[in-house]
């Protein structure tokens, strides 16, 4: 019996590390004097003003076509500029879920007037996008989605609940997993995903405070709201498998090992050139950094290619995140940080030991990451 | 993956696979030298995998040579002659048959010129394999330049007998005496054995872990309580899916320190290696021997085999904290600001 888990290496070619250049420069141009505590929200960070700057950069929806707004450059190029936001910190949240999945997700099985209606702004950053899947009794088990869109004259009727809605108060518009039909025995059919503009009338939208005092997440409730007949993306009760093919985007990139990355960098700063048991935990921490960015980028590679990463995806984002948490779990060790006092690294140590523990819940928990991998491994 | 690298990795897997097994185990922790193994093994080339061709072959085409020794758990000091032969090669030294040793470097081992030719002092401890190699290689300082050394091993040379936790020799060897019969300059740092010798047993390493994670997953599946195989619950997935995890981190540290080897700059890389296999290695073994339960306590049982190479190479040619200090050091030398930078320059 023969297990091998490898993913295949991805050499990075000369344009890559032009673009990486820029986008350095833009970045020091761009964000100057932008505090470490701010660099620590990382991609959740929200700034319209900085998302549409990117777009004038052309750093927007890189890999889609012209025609949509696009600049047809490779998926390599787009994770060379990803991995360096990331390192910097940069506020990416208004553009983050369109450019990652929505966008893609509308490139595959949009119409072509939602494409050409949506992408081009989208693309220069204008456009604010969130993701309708959660819902009250409806988290890891996403099939028990109970959320429905009925068909009505000229259209869609929607009722239901959706939950843990991230920038949902902020956001243009949502892509929602609706049920649209009821299959006795198949939980998984019946399922349809909607553009929802978040305007229409019966939509509520409530922020959820999270434990450090930010409103990133939302309750959406939607009341008899009415969706145009041409609001339906991809098959009518293909939700299931368009989900599937989302949720590869949103689970496979470099924010997914990056997002604790301005502590380490404080870490390093901070620590005593002199003092042996910090250096051990910052080269403990320092490997895995290297050995993450060789399997994030061999990921990105096998996309690149057209291939299915599959089970190694989920390998990824399970060690991407594992390390995401233990950064200030180290930190709190190592440096005996006092969470609360003032000061850069003790603000930054303070608020990553609190957000990171949501690292291992979004985007699909560690659990069902876990049950992918062993499903991978024929244990399922 | 090339062809040559195609064939030399299906050729040492097949050679290795008919060759290794419980019963040729048992007798080695007896005290005997699998001989007809390692002679199967030189016939084949295996040693000199890396030094053929004028060493113009790189580390990527000797890793899976070395990651089949940690999945097969062969009982052969054939990473410590891969090396060596290396390392003879590029510093245009002889390289010959037989199982060649590596010392690590010990400040009581010195090298010094003696009329014409080089001599050798001290006691070196715990070398591998010591008392199955009839030649050592030493990287020291000699008149201020560093030199690369063949050293003769005499039989009476091997003044202690010890082993790893997996009876593998690692042996006391009295210098003083020992023949110095080559001697050729190098540049600092190009022949470092602590340095390849911690990426070769973090190759070995991910090929050990490789079978443990085999191992393990056909246990999961045919041990059943119950009513069903215990690979059904949730528990036991989950631990398997994180052993799973390690062994893929585990060998792309190692894919990524192979492919840098022998340059000018591949420190990083190979102390990332044997840092991430090392830490790996605790975590898989722990994991392994939790799903097999008691039986994999045994002697009798297979797993101990890897499990105890694991527990002792992540220790040898440096442990993850000697290799950490170092890379943390240097970072913290080099400034935050010049983290991302490096971590990207390649």
């Amino acid at each position: 019996m023969s297990t091998s888990l490898t993913i295949p290496p991805c050499t990075l070619p000369p344009e890559c590390e032009a673009l990486r250049g820029q986008v350095r420069e833009f970045l020091r141009a761009e964000l100057p004097d932008y505090p470490p505590r701010l660099r620590a929200v990382s991609w959740s960070g929200f700034s319209p003003e900085f998302s549409r700057k990117l777009g004038a950069r052309g750093w927007i929806g890189m890999t889609w076509p012209k025609k949509y707004g696009g600049h047809e450059r490779s998926y390599l190029e787009r994770y060379v500029v990803l991995e360096e936001l990331l390192a910097a910190g940069a506020p990416c949240g208004a553009h983050w879920t369109v450019d990652r999945q929505s966008g893609p997700l509308l490139l595959k099985f949009g119409t072509e007037e939602q494409r050409q209606r949506l992408l081009p702004a989208a693309a220069r950053g204008e456009l604010v996008f969130c993701i309708g899947m959660s819902e009250p009794d409806s988290g890891s088990d996403l099939a028990s989605t109970r959320s429905r869109a009925e068909r009505v004259e000229g259209g869609w009727r929607v009722n239901g609940r959706k939950i843990w809605t991230s920038k949902a108060n902020k956001a243009h518009y949502m892509i929602a997993l609706l049920r649209t039909a009821k299959v006795e025995n198949d939980r998984h059919a019946g399922l349809s995903q909607f553009l929802v503009d978040l305007k229409s009338p019966g939509i509520h939208i409530r922020p959820i405070t999270n434990l450090v005092g930010e409103q990133q997440f939302n309750e959406v409730l939607f009341e008899d709201v009415l969706l145009p007949a041409d609001a339906l993306v991809g098959g009518e009760g293909q939700g299931w498998s368009q989900v599937g093919t989302e949720l590869a985007y949103e689970r496979s990139g470099p924010e997914r090992y990056l997002t604790s990355i301005q502590l380490l960098i404080q870490m390093i700063r901070a620590a005593n050139p002199g003092d042996r048991r910090q250096a051990v935990a910052l080269g403990r921490l320092i490997a895995e950094a290297r050995t993450l960015r060789r399997m994030s980028l061999g990921v990105a590679g096998m996309l690149a290619r057209g291939e299915t990463p599959g089970t190694v995806a989920a390998v990824v984002k399970e060690l991407g995140t594992t390390f995401e948490q233990r950064i200030p779990e180290i930190c709190a060790e190592v440096f005996e940080i006092d969470p609360g006092a003032a000061g850069d690294f003790t603000e930054v140590a303070t608020y990553i030991m609190q957000v990171s523990t949501s690292f291992s819940l979004r985007g699909g928990t560690r659990e069902v990451l876990r049950g992918m991998i062993a499903r991978g491994l024929g244990l399922r | 993956m090339s062809d040559a690298r195609e064939l030399i990795a299906e050729g040492i897997e097949r050679l290795l696979g008919a060759e290794v097994n419980r019963p040729l185990l048992e007798d080695f922790e007896t005290g005997r030298w699998p001989a007809g193994l390692w002679a199967a093994i030189e016939d084949a080339g295996y040693a000199q995998v890396l030094a053929a061709d004028g060493a113009a072959r790189d580390w990527t085409d000797a890793a899976p040579v070395l990651r089949a020794l940690g999945r097969h758990r062969a009982p052969v000091p054939l990473a410590e002659t891969v090396v060596a032969n290396w390392l003879l090669a590029r510093a245009g030294l002889p390289v010959e048959p037989g199982p060649v040793t590596l010392l690590d470097a010990d400040p009581s081992v010195q090298l010094r010129r003696a009329g014409t030719g080089v001599q050798v002092s001290g006691v070196a401890p715990r070398v591998p394999w010591a008392r199955f190699a009839r030649r050592a290689v030493y990287g020291a300082e000699l008149d201020g330049r560093q030199v690369l050394a063949l050293i003769d091993l005499p039989e009476d040379a091997i003044v202690e007998a010890g082993t790893n936790a997996a009876a593998e020799p690692r042996d006391g060897v009295r210098l003083d005496g020992c023949t110095v019969r080559a001697c050729a300059p190098v540049q600092a740092g190009s022949a470092s054995i602590r340095t390849y010798g911690a990426l070769a047993r973090a190759a070995e390493i991910s090929g050990a872990i490789e079978s443990v994670l085999a191992q393990a997953l056909q246990y999961a599946n045919d041990r059943v309580q119950f009513g069903r195989p215990i690979g059904k619950f949730q528990a036991i997935q989950h631990m398997l899916a994180e052993l799973a995890c390690e062994s893929a981190a585990a060998n792309a540290a190692v894919a990524a320190a192979c492919e840098v080897a022998g340059s000018d700059d591949d420190r990083i890389e190979i102390a990332t290696a044997k840092i991430r296999a090392g830490d790996a290695a605790g975590r898989a073994t722990a994991i392994a021997h939790q799903v097999h339960g008691a039986i994999g306590f045994t002697y009798e049982h297979t797993l101990h085999f890897a499990t105890r190479r694991l527990w002792s190479w992540r220790a040898e040619y440096g442990a993850g904290a000697q290799w950490a200090a170092w890379l943390g050091g240097g970072a913290v030398a080099a400034g935050a600001e010049g983290f991302w930078p490096a971590v990207t320059a390649r």
